[in-house]
Formats: structure tokens, C-alpha cells, sequence
């Protein structure tokens, strides 16, 4: 076995372990997360996750009904403040922002119209480089 | 999710090597290699995804929420009889039935059906278990369910976080293509539910929310596209779409305004749907057929 293929060895089961790291870090991220859907808030029963460095952003698209509450809770790391999520209309005016607000891990959405928003999260890039980003939703009866 | 200026051919080749490093040496391993790279590239985690989207499908227990809201009576004969549990041989089926029966639970529940919903509890456990996510479903879930079978609001909430731990397993086991598969069966059966059944005079808030749920429809079939062996449910949904084209939407920005103290936005803006009768008709007879080809 020649030294490239040794390092390419190393280099990959590097990574697929980094991989396997990251999810699991994930995980751990969603039970923290999960937490500020409250019991008032019934999960969307969806799970929203991306592995973020530096200043990428991780973008998803959703349908919020009118006359409904919705709960957005997003999170990243094992405290609280280190995901920037904003969301937008489609023709992307800000609809609303964390980034502002001390970059709150989560906030309520009362929707007087149904409408379709992109919500964008990112790392604040003086807390994290890396991670994994999560993001839940929940709503109101 | 989109993740923008992902490193995607760094960690393409990282898999790649992974792979026929970890998994042994001989040219049998590197012609395996070629296969699971493009496989990893197509269906793979988020770590290799680039320019593919994740979406938020609305969840199915708003839908049956609304309509129980409107007072609509219940109709034992929608929900899919638990029965029928069996007939789902392949993954591709189960997976879809898993997303109906999802909807139906919520359904028997806020019509307080509880012995229906017990029996649909356990069809959901069968398939759940026939796909591999048992574990969403663990026993400690499955006793809270059957100790809350007369409490709907719990039930509401055992089932959506049910399905989240089944999405969350799904994707964290690289198989997305089953986790859009049950957001899928959810998302048919709910407007199913919605649209009652049988007549063509539907109350204006039904009317209003089939017609709301054209984006989700796009990003469905976006989201299918990627599964090969979705192919004749992605044609019967663009046959859906077509028609969802001839709904009107007019939406118009309003300031939003925050309640910083109480952590709540109010989202202003407005929004109006309008859809002529035959177009109505026209999405309703093609949501039972999908409804009725996914159950068959």
C-alpha cells in the first residue's frame, strides 16, 4: 500500500467518522432544541437539520396558514444564541429576524394571512464556525 | 434546506476513498465504489447535498384540525381502515400508508374515535416497524398514546412528535426519500380529509385551504423527483398541479409588528385566493384519485 492511498485511507475514515459525529451532535442539538416547543405547541412532525460552516446559510421553504400561532425554535451547539434565523415572504421582505434580538432561540409567528416564507439560518459567526444547525416548528391549536 | 457553498467534491472524494478504504481492498471494492458514490451524490446526508431542497410540508393535523373547527361531522369511512395495513408490500407503499395512517390518527383522534384510533395506532407500529423506524415509535410512546386515547390534545401531540422522530431517524439514516414518502401520504390524506366525503358544495374555509396548498404541491414534487421509483406518483401530482395553476393567489406585504416582551411577530401581510368551479372540481377528483392509487 503506497503512502497516497494511506493518506486517503486516513483522510476518509476521518471524515465519514466526522460525519457520523456531526449527526450525532445533531441529535443531541434536537433534544435541546425540542424543549422550547412547549406543551401548548403541537410539533410539525417534521425535522429540519443542515451542517453549517462559517458563513453558510441554510435556507427552507414553508407554507404558514392564516389565523394559526407557529412556534419556530432554532438552535445550534449545545447552548442557546448561536443561530441567526430570519424569515422572509417570497418576495423577500423580512418578516422577521433573531439577529437583533440577541439571537433568541425561539419566537412566535401569529399569522393573520396564509402566506409562503423562506426562513434562512446561519451560525453567528462570533459564537460558532462549524455545526450542526437545527430548526422545529410547531403550532398552535 | 439549501445549504449555499456547500465543499462538495472535497467531500465526494472523502466518501468515495471512505469507502473503498474502509471497505476493503480488489477491484470488486472500487467497482462498488463508483456505484455508492453516485448513489451517496443523489440520496446522500446534507453534508454532500448541493443545490437539492428540503421543504416544510404543512402538517396534516392543521388540515383535520380546521375542518373539525368548522364543525363537520365525522365520516367513519375516510380514515383508510387499519385492516387494509397489510396489503403495503413494498417500501414504497408502506412508506406512503405510514403518511395516510399519520393523518387518520389525527383524525380519529379529535373525533375522539378512540378504538378506531387504537387499531390505526397499531397499523401505523406495523409499518413503522416494516420501515425500520421503530424506534420513533418505542414502547414508552406507544403506552402514553394508549393511556391518551380520550385525550386528544395529547394525542395530537404524541403523533406530531412521532412522525418528527421517525423524520429525524429517516434523515439521520440518509433515507430521505422515505421521510418525503410519508410527508407525502400525510399531505394527500389530510386534503382527502378536507374534502369530506363525497359531495361537490364545500364550505368556503375547504375551498380556501385546498387552494392554499399549490407551493406545497411544487415542493413536493420537487422533492419527489429525486426518488426514481416515484415516478408515477410524481406524474399524477404535476396532473395536480396543472390544475392548482388556475388558482388565483394575490398576496400584498404588510409591515409586520413585534411584541418583543412576549417573543411574538404578528405577520400582517395579506393574502386572497380565488379558484373558479370546474378548476375546483377539477382538483378535487384528482386528489381521490391519488388518494385511491396510493391505497390501492
Amino acid at each position: 500500500m503506497n503512502m497516497r492511498r494511506t493518506f486517503f485511507m486516513i483522510a476518509a475514515c476521518a471524515g465519514l467518522l466526522g460525519g457520523s459525529e456531526a449527526f450525532a451532535q445533531c441529535d443531541t442539538i434536537a433534544s435541546i432544541c425540542e424543549k422550547n416547543i412547549t406543551a401548548e405547541y403541537i410539533p410539525d412532525g417534521q425535522f429540519y437539520r443542515a451542517l453549517l460552516r462559517e458563513d453558510e446559510v441554510a435556507e427552507f421553504e414553508a407554507t404558514l396558514f392564516g389565523g394559526a400561532t407557529y412556534r419556530v425554535a432554532a438552535c445550534s451547539g449545545l447552548s442557546e444564541g448561536n443561530l441567526i434565523f430570519s424569515v422572509y415572504d417570497k418576495q423577500r421582505n423580512l418578516l422577521f429576524s433573531n439577529k437583533e434580538l440577541n439571537n433568541e432561540p425561539y419566537w412566535d409567528l401569529v399569522v393573520a394571512n396564509t402566506l409562503d416564507v423562506i426562513i434562512n439560518a446561519e451560525l453567528d459567526p462570533g459564537k460558532a464556525n462549524s455545526g450542526c444547525a437545527v430548526l422545529l416548528i410547531g403550532f398552535k391549536r | 434546506m439549501t445549504v449555499h457553498k456547500v465543499y462538495m467534491w472535497p467531500a465526494t472524494l472523502l466518501l468515495a476513498f471512505g469507502l473503498a478504504a474502509c471497505g476493503g481492498p480488489g477491484q470488486q471494492g472500487q467497482a462498488d465504489v463508483a456505484e455508492d458514490t453516485t448513489a451517496a451524490q443523489t440520496e446522500g446526508s446534507n453534508l454532500l447535498k448541493v443545490g437539492d431542497k428540503l421543504f416544510s410540508i404543512p402538517s396534516p393535523v392543521q388540515t383535520v384540525l380546521l375542518i373539525h373547527q368548522m364543525k363537520t361531522p365525522y365520516a367513519s369511512g375516510l380514515p383508510l381502515a387499519p385492516e387494509r395495513v397489510g396489503q403495503f408490500a413494498s417500501k414504497e407503499s408502506q412508506a406512503l400508508a405510514l403518511g395516510v395512517y399519520g393523518a387518520d390518527l389525527a383524525y380519529l383522534a379529535v373525533y375522539k374515535d378512540g378504538q378506531k384510533a387504537l387499531k390505526t395506532l397499531k397499523a401505523v407500529e406495523e409499518l413503522a416497524s416494516h420501515l425500520n423506524v421503530a424506534n420513533a415509535f418505542d414502547k414508552e410512546l406507544m403506552a402514553s398514546f394508549r393511556n391518551s386515547i380520550n385525550d386528544e390534545d395529547s394525542l395530537l401531540k404524541l403523533t406530531g412528535t412521532a412522525f418528527r422522530s421517525a423524520d429525524k431517524y429517516l434523515k439521520e439514516d440518509q433515507r430521505e426519500s422515505v421521510s418525503v414518502r410519508v410527508l407525502a401520504g400525510g399531505w394527500i390524506e389530510g386534503l382527502y380529509l378536507t374534502l369530506g366525503e363525497g359531495g361537490s358544495v364545500l364550505d368556503p374555509r375547504v375551498v380556501a385551504r385546498v387552494a392554499e396548498q399549490g407551493h406545497t404541491l411544487d415542493n413536493l414534487i420537487e422533492m419527489l423527483g429525486h426518488d426514481p421509483g416515484a415516478t408515477e406518483l410524481v406524474a399524477s401530482l404535476k396532473e395536480l398541479a396543472t390544475a392548482y395553476g388556475q388558482v388565483k393567489r394575490e398576496y400584498q406585504f404588510v409591515e409586520p409588528t413585534q411584541d418583543v416582551g412576549n417573543k411574538v411577530t404578528y405577520i400582517n401581510s395579506t393574502s386572497k385566493t380565488e379558484i373558479a368551479q370546474e378548476a375546483l372540481q377539477e382538483i378535487i377528483s384528482k386528489v381521490r384519485a391519488i388518494r385511491a392509487a396510493i391505497t390501492a
